[in-house]
C-alpha cells in the first residue's frame, strides 16, 4: 500500500497503520498512554508535513522513524517532568535487575515479561531491536529511519541481542516457546 | 544466545499482547480533518496580522530612511534663515533645529561671499532689524546718514518714525536697499552708531515662486483654449458662459502676477528696520548693570532653556520613535518567522 496519504484517502491510511505503529510505540515505550500520544502526535505530523512523505520503500522508514521521534520527544518530556532515567545500560545492572523463572511463573504473563526486558534495554539498543523484530523492518530500513549507518544499526542489534540473551527470564521464556512448537 | 528467530516470535507476541485503541484513528482523524470555516477564519486573520505588522514596520523604515534623506538633501539650502548678533560677538545661532541647519549652512556669517554662494540661484527674501544706540545730538544728523547711505546702495527709506524731542528721542527707519547690496549696507549702518543687536531674517520663496509660475501657465493655457472655444460658440448662452469663465480665469491670472510682482519686488529689494535709540530714553536698552538688566537676562535664561529643552525633546522623541519602530520591526519578524522555525523544529 502506497503510504501518501491524500484527503480522501486519510482514514483508510490511518486505520492501516495506527496499530502497528501503536504497539512499536507500546514497546518502545512500555507505557500504553504515553504510544497513545506519542503516535497522535506522529500522525499528525505526517498529515502536517505530507507534502514531504517519500514513496516506494522508504515510506515504511519514513513512518517509523516519525513515529520513533514522537517516542523519543514523549520520553524526554517524561523525564523531565518526573526526573525517570533510561535503563542502565551495563550487562550486570541487567543481570541483577532480571526475574527468575520462578518470578515470571508467578507473573505468568510472557508478553510482559518480555516488554520488561525490553524496557531494562538502552533506549539506543531497545529501538532498533523493536524495529527489526516486531517492526520487520531491515537493517537498512532501520539505519534510514532512527538516522544511522548501518553499521551502527547491525552493531546495536548484535549488543542488544547478547544482552537479551544473557536475560536469564528472556532466555526461559524463549526455550518454553521453542518447545511448544 | 537467543536466536533472531525466537526474539521475533516473543516481540510479535509481546506486542500483539497491546490492545489498540478503538478511538485512537479517530481522534487523529479529528485533530486532522480541515479545519472548519470559523478556523480558517482565524488563522487568514493571523496571517492578515503578521502581514499589516510586518508591512506597518516595513513602511515606518522607509518613511524614517525618505525623512531623514529628506533632511538631509534639504540642509544645503534652507529654505528659512533666522539669526542674531549681539554687539560684540559673532552670529550666535538660536537653537533647536533651525539653529543646526543655519550653522551647518551660515556658519561663516560674517563672510559675504560665502553668505551668496550658499543661496545662489535661488530667490531668497532677506529682512533685518538693526538697533542702534545713538547720541540725542547726532539723531537728526544720523537719520540723514542713514537716507543718504540707502540711495549711495540704490535703495531708499521707505518709512521713517522719528521724535527728536521730547522724553522719547529716537524713532525707527524701514530701508530697502538692492538685494545684492543688502549685508554691505547693514555693515556700513552698524558704523553709524553702537549696534545693540542685529538680526536677519532670509526666507527662500523659491518654491513658491516655482508654483506660481507653474499655475500662471495652466491659467494662461486654459484661457487661450476658452477663447478657442469662444470663437466657436454659436449659441449667445454659449458666449456669456464662455466669457465669464474667461472672467474668471483672467482675474486669477491677474491675482497669481500680482503675487508674482509682489514677490519680485521683495526678492530685489531686501529691507532692514534700524531702530534709534538714546541712551536714558524709553528707546534705549536698560543700563547692563540694573535690575532691568538682570531680569531681562533671566527672562532670557528662562526662553534659552524652553528652547533647549524643546530641542531636546525633539531628539527624545526621535529616540523613542526609532526604538518603537526596532521594536516593531523585531517583533513583526519574530512573528512571521518563529512560526515557521516552530514547525521546522516539530
Amino acid at each position: 500500500m502506497r503510504l501518501t496519504p491524500d484527503t480522501a484517502g486519510l482514514e483508510q491510511w490511518m486505520k492501516s497503520w495506527y496499530g502497528p505503529a501503536y504497539r512499536t510505540a507500546c514497546l518502545v515505550l512500555n507505557d500504553s498512554a504515553g504510544a497513545e500520544e506519542a503516535v497522535q502526535e506522529a500522525f499528525l505530523r505526517m498529515w502536517r508535513f505530507r507534502d514531504a512523505m517519500p514513496e516506494g520503500d522508504a515510506a515504511r522508514p519514513w513512518l517509523y522513524r516519525v513515529v520513533v521521534n514522537s517516542c523519543y520527544s514523549w520520553a524526554r518530556k517524561e523525564w523531565a517532568a518526573d526526573g525517570r532515567r533510561a535503563p542502565a545500560a551495563s550487562l550486570d545492572s541487567l543481570a541483577e535487575s532480571s526475574p527468575g523463572p520462578d518470578e515470571i511463573a508467578v507473573i505468568g504473563d510472557r508478553a510482559t515479561a518480555v516488554r520488561a526486558a525490553l524496557a531494562r534495554l538502552p533506549e539506543a539498543l531497545r529501538v532498533p531491536v523493536v524495529l527489526r523484530y516486531y517492526a520487520g523492518l531491515s537493517e537498512k530500513e532501520i539505519a534510514l529511519a532512527i538516522h544511522r549507518r548501518p553499521g551502527t544499526v547491525k552493531s546495536r542489534l548484535h549488543e542488544a541481542r547478547r544482552l537479551l540473551s544473557a536475560d536469564a527470564a528472556l532466555n526461559a521464556l524463549a526455550e518454553e516457546k521453542e518447545a511448544t512448537r | 544466545m537467543i536466536t533472531d528467530d525466537e526474539l521475533e516470535a516473543l516481540l510479535r507476541e509481546a506486542g500483539g499482547d497491546f490492545v489498540v485503541p478503538t478511538h485512537g484513528p479517530d481522534a487523529i482523524l479529528a485533530a486532522a480533518a480541515p479545519p472548519a470555516k470559523d478556523a480558517t477564519v482565524v488563522r487568514g486573520r493571523f496571517h492578515f496580522r503578521e502581514l499589516a505588522l510586518a508591512g506597518t514596520s516595513v513602511a515606518a523604515v522607509v518613511t524614517l530612511v525618505i525623512v531623514l534623506l529628506t533632511q538631509s538633501a534639504s540642509s544645503p539650502v534652507v529654505p528659512v534663515y533666522a539669526g542674531a548678533r549681539s554687539p560684540g560677538t559673532e552670529a550666535s545661532p538660536t537653537s533647536g533645529i533651525a539653529a543646526t541647519r543655519k550653522s551647518a549652512v551660515f556658519s561663516t556669517l560674517n563672510t559675504t561671499t560665502q553668505h551668496t554662494v550658499a543661496l545662489a540661484g535661488r530667490d531668497i527674501i532677506a529682512t533685518g532689524t538693526l538697533r542702534l544706540e545713538i547720541t540725542r545730538a547726532a539723531l537728526s544728523r544720523d537719520v540723514a546718514r542713514l537716507d543718504a547711505l540707502a540711495a549711495a546702495f540704490g535703495g531708499y527709506v521707505s518709512a521713517a518714525n522719528i521724535a527728536e524731542s521730547g522724553s522719547r528721542p529716537g524713532g525707527t527707519i524701514a530701508v530697502a536697499v538692492p538685494a545684492p547690496s543688502f549685508s554691505a549696507f547693514v555693515a556700513k549702518a552698524e558704523a553709524i552708531g553702537k549696534v545693540r543687536s542685529l538680526s536677519t531674517t532670509k526666507t527662500d520663496v523659491t518654491a513658491q515662486v516655482v508654483d506660481l509660475g507653474a499655475r500662471l501657465t495652466a491659467l494662461v493655457d486654459e484661457r487661450n483654449q476658452l477663447e478657442v472655444l469662444l470663437g466657436r460658440a454659436g449659441k449667445v448662452s454659449d458666449l456669456l458662459a464662455v466669457e465669464n469663465e474667461i472672467e474668471y480665469v483672467q482675474s486669477q491670472i491677474e491675482q497669481i502676477q500680482g503675487e508674482q510682482r509682489t514677490i519680485a519686488a521683495q526678492v530685489s529689494y531686501s529691507s532692514l528696520r534700524v531702530d534709534l535709540a538714546v541712551p536714558g530714553s524709553s528707546h534705549a536698552t536698560s543700563s547692563p548693570n540694573g535690575f532691568g538688566h538682570a531680569w531681562h537676562q533671566a527672562v532670557s535664561g528662562f526662553v534659552s532653556g524652553v528652547k533647549a529643552f524643546v530641542a531636546h525633546l525633539g531628539d527624545l522623541l526621535f529616540g523613542v520613535l526609532s526604538f518603537i519602530v526596532a521594536a516593531l520591526i523585531v517583533f513583526g519578524l519574530w512573528r512571521a518567522v518563529w512560526p515557521r522555525v516552530r514547525r521546522r523544529i516539530a
